[in-house]
């Protein structure tokens, strides 16, 4: 008998109960297996970002030195403060340790830390290791720390289209910094914390660290001690000529490798000028590189070149001047009006004039021209590690005229950048040889293993080594006896040049007034070791290059040859009759008060109190006037 | 009947099977409030045992409750069913009235005593029952005609429409399943189950449109992680919880969610932490062990002497079951989100005391029960 009170089945009623929970039961365990262990995993990948915090933990940006070690950019630590208001045991506490540690104003501190729906209030941004120590020594609880590197360049401007800049975030902007960004940058390390939703890290909390890896140091070719004396020369030559820009280029013909690169005018890297962005764009220019112009004379080297590789002319082959060439019907002008008369192709050079590189470049011809052209590297950039590199801007073969022709005989209608004039110009005096211009040497780790070394490219050979010969002996001539004796330096005959001068173009027409005074000079003639290119862009009153320009690469040339001991001139070089005393120790008042006894001159580097070092060693013997180099680390 | 109960033995005094089930729900319950609330407790009030020591204390005054309804008979309930309902019907109004009523989270669900606050509307699941068992089965025949029913569906009406003012959702569809529950024990047609579901939808889709909380929450609940900082947090951070369990979950105490992540996690969201430390097989053990207490009281109600004393007890067991799959049911995801602890194990002193008043009752139920022996006979 079933239980009943009633006309229905109340066990059966029951048992459908029964088995309707038990099939409700059943799904949601489906459910929850579903959850757990079907699809656990990638439901739990999601949450992953709410249980831990990461901490970036930055990798030092590296260093840039020049060819000798002389670091000139680096970056250093700081420090950005954030309070935690889950953490803080005493609001006002922290807001009076914090207010007066940073310079801020209590009450905004304050304000500031008291709103309680933020996990991370960032107080400050960018302070230094000093202010960090202040706060930790008044208060911690709840106050945290994050580190950045900042990036400092140590001698301000110097260098400052080369080296380039870096954005807040650390990431390479322009010049090097950018081009070697990821060699430089390193790889930014994690450190994992797991909290609880406002970001309090847990007690006992499993913590991952994940090291940064610095990055590597690069070190260019660039030299210190001249960049410096071509740095001061350049600047006073923008002050003295007016001009508004100078230029220079110095490399070493043999190799490519740029010692020294200056434009003006520039910007300090330090306190970058970013309100005004037309005028950070255009002091951002490496105008070297990246930019072209007519070369005017200084181009002539190339053609005389091109002219005694084809056997067309030889050093003392005659031509005659009468002060200009009609060509095609056109009147083309030498620039002495009344005639060189006779000129062998030395004297051409030395006098510059235009009748006999007209003549020269009419026998060569367009076509074996536009050759040689390509050979020289004009056509294409030649790939130095820079950004922007550009080529030569030349008219289309088929549109060029005689007169065209005749006209780029002596460097006008065809524009090129320093940088490829110094390379072309560069094969005319070292044998023959076009060379990759490049600017760094090596790039090494943090503790100094050499990752990668930089050999020089040859691009191209377009010259032989006697036609190199000849060059260099007539280039000489033009220093020594002719157009360029503004760039001699006394008691030292072994510099080679030519000066150009070249009249502006402004929206296709010459601008009247406004030149660009040039000189391409190299030394020693015999044995290329330095090749430099001047430029000065529109100098007010004088602007022939031989007066504007090569007086300046005089002074640099001097600089150098003093630099490198250059023994050989006849007795001018100063006795090395002083014994440099040891600076370590000394605050940089007592080391400039003791070169200023020693009639020294000195250059400082780091930004610490003391000397910690100096180039050259104590007890080296050196002249009056040399530089001593001060290193406050 | 009388004659009926007489003529058998009385042999169970005592029904253990309910009375460790019980304890142990209990204990559970105990562990993982403390490991899900002690983080926040000690942040929020200084003190991580403070739920603990509140679970406990309503646990206290819930054995009390258990001794005396497992000890008075339940007939003498029946008695007091309109006191009941009109205690009930009164506190439930009284909610409403300012400087009594406490609000909390926008809801006014709880009565200030100073020492203590409690939600009346669990005291008015206990009173349903205790009535609507009381009127079913009183006639075998009313209840086949709608006339018959009509009382209990007022009643249980009224009770929702009280618990949707607060507003309370979650508790109003357990009222609302308990009398389609009752109805159904107690006889009631099919007929009439298929009549009343068509204003039942009506209801259910006005209240929804009536408040666009519960929209978003609905639409939340279709896809939480697109809301994840918003309508889909709790979701999806009970998501979170239940999926790191695993197969065998991260320890007893490890909960990751329990650090503030998961609102709740000591009271309504309990399970996703027990999930979480406890893993599939832990979970699986808690709901059988569920099904099993409710296995459990139904016998006792098969076995009652009366029809009251079946469809009290059956009541009863129907309530732990609901409350229990509706509470797991929101925490997995598959029912949108509403507030609703889980019977014996959330931290909440007015639900612990009820459940185990009620299973005092049960208890005394099966004290007063026909020979079991006999009944497996038939």
């Amino acid at each position: 008998m079933s239980v009943k009170y009633s006309s229905y089945s109340m066990s059966q009623r029951l048992l459908a109960l029964f088995v309707l929970v038990a099939f409700f039961a059943c799904i949601i365990m489906f459910r929850i297996f579903y959850l757990q262990v079907i699809n656990g995993y990638s439901i739990t990948q999601k949450g992953l970002t709410q249980w831990l915090r990461d901490l970036p933990l930055s990798a030092t940006r590296g260093k840039i030195t020049d060819r000798n070690g002389v670091v000139l950019a680096s970056s250093y630590t700081t420090y950005d403060v954030y309070v935690r208001p889950a953490d803080v045991e005493d609001f006002e506490e922290v807001s009076k340790v914090l207010s007066s540690a940073l310079n801020l104003d209590y009450a905004e501190v304050y304000e500031k830390i008291s709103k309680k729906n933020y996990s991370e209030i960032k107080i400050k941004a960018g302070i230094e290791k000093a202010d960090v120590q202040n706060i930790l020594k008044g208060y911690s609880s709840g106050i945290f720390f994050t580190t950045n590197t900042q990036r400092n360049y140590n001698y301000d401007q110097m260098l400052c289209q080369i080296l380039g800049f870096v954005s807040s975030d650390g990431t390479g902007q322009s010049g090097i910094e950018s081009f070697y960004n990821t060699y430089l940058a390193g790889v930014d390390g994690l450190s994992f914390v797991e909290s609880d939703l406002k970001g309090t890290t847990l007690n006992n909390s499993v913590t991952y660290y994940e090291n940064p890896i610095n990055g590597l140091n690069l070190s260019l070719t660039i030299d210190f001690k001249i960049q410096s004396a071509v740095e001061k020369i350049a600047a006073e030559a923008m002050a003295s000529t007016g001009a508004k820009g100078v230029s220079v280029i110095i490399t070493d013909p043999s190799s490519g490798e740029i010692l020294s690169i200056v434009s003006l005018p520039s910007y300090d890297l330090n306190n970058i000028p970013r309100d005004d962005m037309t005028l950070l764009n255009k002091m951002s220019r490496a105008t070297g590189i990246v930019d072209t112009f007519e070369p005017g004379s200084t181009f002539k080297p190339i053609v005389a070149a091109i002219a005694l590789e084809e056997g067309i002319t030889s050093k003392h082959n005659y031509y005659y001047c009468g002060g200009y060439r009609i060509v095609n019907g056109v009147r083309i002008n030498c620039a002495r009006r009344s005639g060189h008369g006779s000129q062998s192709l030395e004297q051409g050079l030395m006098n510059s004039c235009n009748c006999v590189f007209m003549d020269l470049i009419a026998k060569i011809g367009l076509n074996k021209f536009y050759d040689y052209l390509e050979k020289f590297g004009f056509t294409a950039p030649l790939g130095i590690d820079f950004p922007g590199e550009v080529s030569a801007v030349l008219m289309p073969k088929p549109a060029v005229t005689d007169a065209d022709l005749a006209r780029m005989g002596f460097g006008q209608t065809i524009a090129i950048s320093s940088l490829e004039m110094v390379a072309g110009v560069g094969a005319v005096i070292n044998g023959g040889y076009v060379f990759k211009p490049h600017f760094v040497n090596n790039i090494s780790t943090e503790t100094g293993k050499i990752v990668y070394n930089r050999s020089s490219t040859v691009v191209s050979r377009p010259l032989s080594s006697d036609t190199s010969s000849v060059m260099r002996q007539m280039l000489l001539s033009v220093v020594e006896k002719g157009g360029g004796k503004y760039a001699k330096v006394d008691g030292y005959p072994i510099i080679g040049g030519k000066t150009g001068t070249a009249q502006k173009y402004e929206s296709g027409a010459i601008a009247q007034g406004k030149y660009i005074a040039s000189f391409l000079g190299f030394a020693p003639y015999d044995d290329p070791k330095y090749l430099m290119y001047v430029v000065v862009d529109e100098p007010q009153g004088a602007y022939y290059g031989g007066v504007v320009a090569a007086p300046i690469a005089s002074k640099i040339f001097a600089e150098i040859f003093k630099l490198e001991n250059f023994g050989e001139g006849n007795g001018e070089s100063q006795e090395k009759n002083i014994e440099l005393p040891t600076f370590i120790g000394m605050t940089i008042s007592e080391a400039a008060a003791t070169c200023a006894g020693l009639g020294l001159q000195y250059l400082v580097q780091g930004d610490g109190d003391y000397v910690t070092g100096q180039v050259a060693a104590p007890g080296t013997m050196v002249a009056s006037g040399d530089i001593v180099l001060l290193i406050f680390d | 009947m009388k004659m009926l109960s007489v003529s058998l033995k009385k042999k169970h005094k005592f029904n253990f099977s309910l009375f460790f089930i019980m304890i142990l729900l209990l204990a559970l319950g105990c562990v993982f409030v403390y490991s899900a609330s002690s983080y926040s407790a000690e942040i929020t009030y200084g003190d991580k045992f403070f739920f603990l020591k509140k679970q406990l204390f309503g646990i206290g005054v819930g054995l009390v409750c258990y001794l005396f309804f497992s000890l008075v008979s339940y007939n003498r309930l029946e008695k007091l069913k309109w006191v009941l309902f009109a205690v009930s019907a009164i506190l439930l109004a009284l909610v409403f009235v300012p400087g009594i009523g406490l609000t909390n989270y926008g809801a006014t669900r709880w009565i200030n005593l100073r020492f203590i606050t409690f939600q009346p509307s669990e005291i008015a699941k206990f009173s349903f029952i205790v009535l609507s068992a009381s009127l079913l089965s009183k006639s075998a025949e009313k209840v086949k005609s709608f006339k018959g029913i009509l009382p209990i569906l007022l009643i249980g009406g009224l009770y929702c429409v009280l618990i949707i003012l607060e507003p309370n959702m979650s508790i109003t569809i357990c009222m609302a399943l308990l009398v389609v529950v009752m109805l159904f024990l107690g006889g009631a047609r099919f007929k009439h189950f298929a009549i009343l579901a068509v204003p039942a939808v009506l209801v259910v889709a006005l209240l929804i449109l009536a408040e666009p909380y519960r929209l978003k929450r609905l639409v939340a609940f279709i896809d939480p992680f697109a809301s994840k900082q918003d309508e889909g947090f709790q979701l999806v951070q009970s998501l979170f919880g239940i999926s790191l369990g695993g197969m065998f979950g991260s320890g007893i105490f490890n909960s990751r969610q329990k650090f503030l992540f998961l609102p709740f996690s000591e009271s309504d969201f309990i399970f996703s932490i027990i999930a979480e430390e406890t893993g599939f097989v832990g979970c699986l053990f808690m709901i059988l062990l569920f099904v099993l207490l409710f296995f459990v009281i139904i016998k006792v109600a098969k076995n009652a002497m009366d029809k009251f004393g079946f469809l009290l007890s059956a009541g009863i067991g129907s309530l732990i079951i609901i409350q229990m799959l509706l509470n797991i049911a929101v925490v997995t995801g598959v029912v949108p989100p509403t507030g609703l602890p889980l019977p014996f194990i959330s931290a909440g002193s007015t639900s612990i005391m009820v459940f185990m008043g009620m299973l005092g009752i049960v208890q005394n139920i099966h004290k007063n029960s026909i020979n079991s022996e006999r009944f497996l006979q038939n």
